[in-house]
């Protein structure tokens, strides 16, 4: 819907030719090195971020994906304020986030699986709540409504007067996005947010995530390196590796943008009759748990696909085929893979 | 024993090198060593301008502190505390060592940076150490090192009942720092402070060293002395296998 | 600014509720509070077994002083080094970043961000030592003389928080140096009248470090109501401080290259 008119259909994140680069310093292993680094240092230049672009309108989950170290979370320390960027330019809600107004701080919020909630251990979540009730200047009876809703949301009854040190990893992420969400904010970057999750946990944070978009019409900024989450939230994805951006687009699409190949799943009618399969295509390593017996998979080239699927039926006495792309999470291992040689 | 010793030259060597990558945080800690003796050096010039027995014995102090430097707390207390404590146990040496070859190298260290502000303090307060009382304390200045390592692993042991393991430690050290030889040197106190400050092992491991390289001890009191130094130090060692065992009873059970 | 002090209101009252529920370490933190303070004393009173006088200060003078430095240290250790302490180690673990995403100011929200209220039995006790020291001294301290040294109190505390603070800021440019046991060091300087110091390390510790500012001049004040101008020059110097701090913070965070990837 890209023609729909209204205030709300304005891009909430903007980034253009968003760079960041570090200077690192150089060390190298050993005393005499480091008796040298003490007067001379050696420093690396580092691009984090190159020349990405993206715009994010309200409403929208995205997903933001790339291998570790390939600016992910960089792009989102920049978009909330937190670094400030050394190109190109971002615009979140109107705002650049480098000048950390507090108007645009009370919008958003940053939540990290590795840190899902900050501040002295020794309180409570309520104390918490408290905290950022003042600190966000969310009024008393907002508050309440707010509470309870999340309350329900995150089933935190329980939670609320403990403290944070006693609570495990699925609690203080639950409550951490209690915290982050308390003030209503309409740009939401969460990174990695269930790492280190329980299925069971990770599935009722997913829900949550899903429920608070709907309800709020929040936009969603999320990396995670588990694509069933990916899959379950995000209908668009955006894939940087090394700082560049590779693709922004439909999910359903990325496999055919990323992968060459094609899988033909292929049943064979008569088992009997020995098939070489080589000279159709490549076998895939057939795992016994996904294939009958007369079941095979051939890898072949996108291009391919169709003239090979004709000559199979032509040729082999078959019961059933299939055409599908790979699934998403061998054609990221695939991408992260040649990415890292 | 062999074995022992070689297996604390090896920890000593690794823990040195270690503690090497962060040398520029080991300045600081040796200067943070440094200020209750400098502070004394200052304060006692000041009460008593012109006395240069007082400075050398604040020097010679300076250099006894640094030597024997002790940070269980952190070295061992902080292993309880984070559990790497029971990676320590499932090494084929005792736990000790590994604690023992970190404090002698910090205490290398410590006197290697600390070498140019010994300097520097003798030479500005005017300390006048004879070679031949230096050598005299050296005897002394092991045993101090010895005691006060023992003593600070004792109290740093406190981590498997409790979690304020450095505020007992640094009770233990307001106690070095009172009774000790930092606070007033134990010569220029009155009776009964000064014999009672004597027999506790508080002095021995700190200023006792540092009177007899300023020539404040002599004969029959120096002897005394060591006797004193040498009997802390077999009790305090006692104690510490004690509560040690103790204690791993209790980290099997608890797990703490 | 009055949000500030509301937000740093209730964090201190949550963080004392739930620190007096543990009583073991009430007493525990008492017990180290009245050693490490009588250990301060003896000390003092070894020294004026041999002198009647340390640098023009008498012996109940330098109580009041030390009692002084012990509400300044107080202070300090319930408000600002719970925060600040190992403040590299913060931001290197990316901590630090969450505190960025909040609308208020860094350096604020940084350094007063969490407390430690049992630290403040030290004030209490310092309190009691100054007035056992004025009263040793037995001099005649006047109304005047008492809010001078208040006010000279409130200018000391804004000046160790602002040190403390630029301290802090050095990792912005420095990730590896930590000199918070450096800061200590010089910090214990002030536990004596900074008269008794040589007069280089004097000038050092008057003019540059303003380590005379915490309780030296502050007690002075109170036992000679004759320096009131300390009391504007310290106001001056704490304002001076903390500007120069704030300045700090700014230029730092704009270089700020956060730990974590």
């Amino acid at each position: 819907m890209p023609f729909e008119t209204g205030p709300d259909s304005d891009p909430v994140v903007v980034i253009s030719e968003l760079g960041m680069t570090y200077h690192a310093p150089v060390r190298t292993a050993g005393l005499k090195a480091a008796f040298r680094a003490l007067w001379r240092r050696e420093y690396q230049r580092i691009e984090a971020v190159a020349d990405v672009s993206f715009r994010l309108t309200a409403g929208e989950i995205v997903g933001f994906l790339g291998p570790n170290g390939a600016g992910k979370t960089t792009t989102m320390k920049i978009l909330s304020g937190i670094l400030h960027p050394t190109g190109g330019e971002a615009l979140v809600l109107g705002y650049t986030p480098k000048r950390r107004q507090p108007a645009f701080l009370k919008q958003i919020a940053l939540l990290r699986g590795s840190q899902p909630i900050d501040g002295p251990i020794e309180l409570t979540v309520l104390d918490n709540l408290h905290y950022r009730r003042l600190l966000y200047d969310v009024p008393q009876r907002q508050f309440q409504t707010n509470v309870d809703e999340l309350t329900d949301m995150l089933d935190l009854e329980s939670l609320l007067l403990r403290q944070v040190r006693a609570l495990s990893l699925g609690e203080r992420m639950r409550a951490g996005l209690a915290v982050a969400l308390l003030h209503r904010p309409r740009v939401l970057f969460l990174d990695e947010p269930t790492i280190g999750l329980d299925a069971s946990a990770a599935m009722a944070f997913r829900r949550s995530i899903a429920t608070y978009a709907s309800r709020t019409a929040a936009t969603v900024l999320l990396t995670s390196h588990y694509m069933t989450e990916v899959e379950a939230l995000c209908s668009r994805v955006i894939l940087i590796d090394k700082g560049r951006l590779r693709y922004d687009g439909n999910l359903a699409a990325l496999a055919t943008h990323l992968s060459p190949y094609k899988l033909l799943r292929v049943t064979t009618a008569d088992i009997s009759e020995p098939v070489a399969w080589d000279s159709y295509g490549e076998p895939e390593n057939s795992d016994p748990n996904q294939c009958a017996p007369n079941q095979v998979i051939l890898r072949v080239h996108r291009q391919d696909a169709p003239r090979i699927t004709s000559r199979l039926l032509a040729e082999v006495p078959i019961a059933d085929l299939t055409v599908a792309d790979p699934p998403l999470e061998t054609v990221m291992d695939e991408f992260y893979r040649a990415g890292v040689a | 024993m062999i074995r022992m010793l070689r297996l604390v030259g090896l920890s000593i060597w690794r823990q040195s090198l270690s503690q090497w990558s962060w040398r520029s945080f080991l300045i600081t800690i040796v200067i943070g060593q440094s200020v209750t003796p400098l502070l004394g050096l200052l304060v006692w010039s000041a009460a008593l301008p012109g006395d240069s027995q007082v400075s050398t014995y604040y020097v010679a102090l300076l250099a006894v502190q640094l030597m024997t430097a002790s940070y269980e707390h952190h070295t061992l207390s902080n292993g309880i505390y984070d559990g790497t404590l029971a990676r320590a146990l499932v090494q084929p040496q005792p736990v000790v060592i590994d604690v023992i070859g970190s404090n002698l190298g910090l205490r290398i260290w410590h006197l290697i940076f600390g070498l140019p502000l010994i300097a520097i303090a003798a030479v500005v307060a005017g300390a006048q150490i004879d070679v031949y009382e230096g050598m005299l304390a050296l005897p002394a200045v092991v045993i101090a090192g010895a005691l006060r390592f023992v003593f600070t692993y004792l109290l740093a042991l406190s981590a498997l009942w409790t979690e304020r393991a450095h505020g007992v430690v640094g009770l233990g050290e307001t106690l070095i720092f009172l009774l000790g030889g930092t606070a007033a040197p134990l010569g220029y106190l009155p009776e009964p402070f000064r014999s009672v400050g004597q027999a506790l092992p508080f002095w021995s491991m700190l200023g006792l060293p540092a009177e007899i390289a300023a020539g404040t001890i002599h004969g029959a009191a120096l002897s005394q002395a060591y006797a004193v130094q040498l009997g802390w130090l077999v009790v305090l060692t006692a104690l510490a296998a004690v509560i040690w065992r103790v204690g791993l009873r209790r980290f099997a059970a608890v797990g703490a | 600014m009055l949000k500030l002090i509301r937000l740093f209101a209730t964090l201190f009252s949550m963080s004392l509720r739930r620190q007096i529920t543990f009583r073991a370490d009430l007493v525990f933190e008492l017990v180290l509070t009245v050693v490490g303070l009588a250990a301060s004393i003896a000390a003092l009173g070894m020294i004026y077994t041999r002198t009647d006088t340390l640098g023009g200060w008498g012996p109940g003078e330098a109580i009041a002083l030390l009692g002084t430095f012990q509400i300044i240290t107080g202070l300090r250790t319930a408000f600002v080094e719970p925060n600040l302490q190992w403040f590299g180690k913060q931001v290197k673990e990316g901590t630090f970043d969450a505190i960025l995403t909040q609308p208020a100011p860094a350096i604020f929200l940084a350094s007063l961000n969490t407390c430690a209220p049992l630290a403040l039995g030290q004030v209490g006790l310092g309190a009691i030592v100054v007035a056992y020291g004025v009263h040793e001294a037995s001099v005649s301290i006047t109304p005047a003389g008492v809010a001078a040294w208040l006010a000279l109190l409130v200018a000391a505390t804004v000046i160790m928080w602002a040190t403390r603070a630029l301290l802090a800021a050095l990792v912005f440019w420095a990730p590896e140096l930590t000199l918070d046991v450096v800061y200590d060091s010089v910090w214990q300087f002030a536990r004596y009248p900074v008269d008794i110091y040589q007069r280089p390390l004097r000038m050092l510790l008057t003019y540059v470090l303003p380590v005379a500012f915490l309780a030296t001049v502050p007690a002075r004040v109170l036992l000679d109501t004759g320096q009131l101008v300390a009391v504007p020059v310290s106001i001056g110097l704490a304002i001076g401080s903390y500007l120069l701090a704030h300045l700090a913070w700014q230029a730092g965070l704009r270089r700020y290259t956060s730990a974590t990837s």
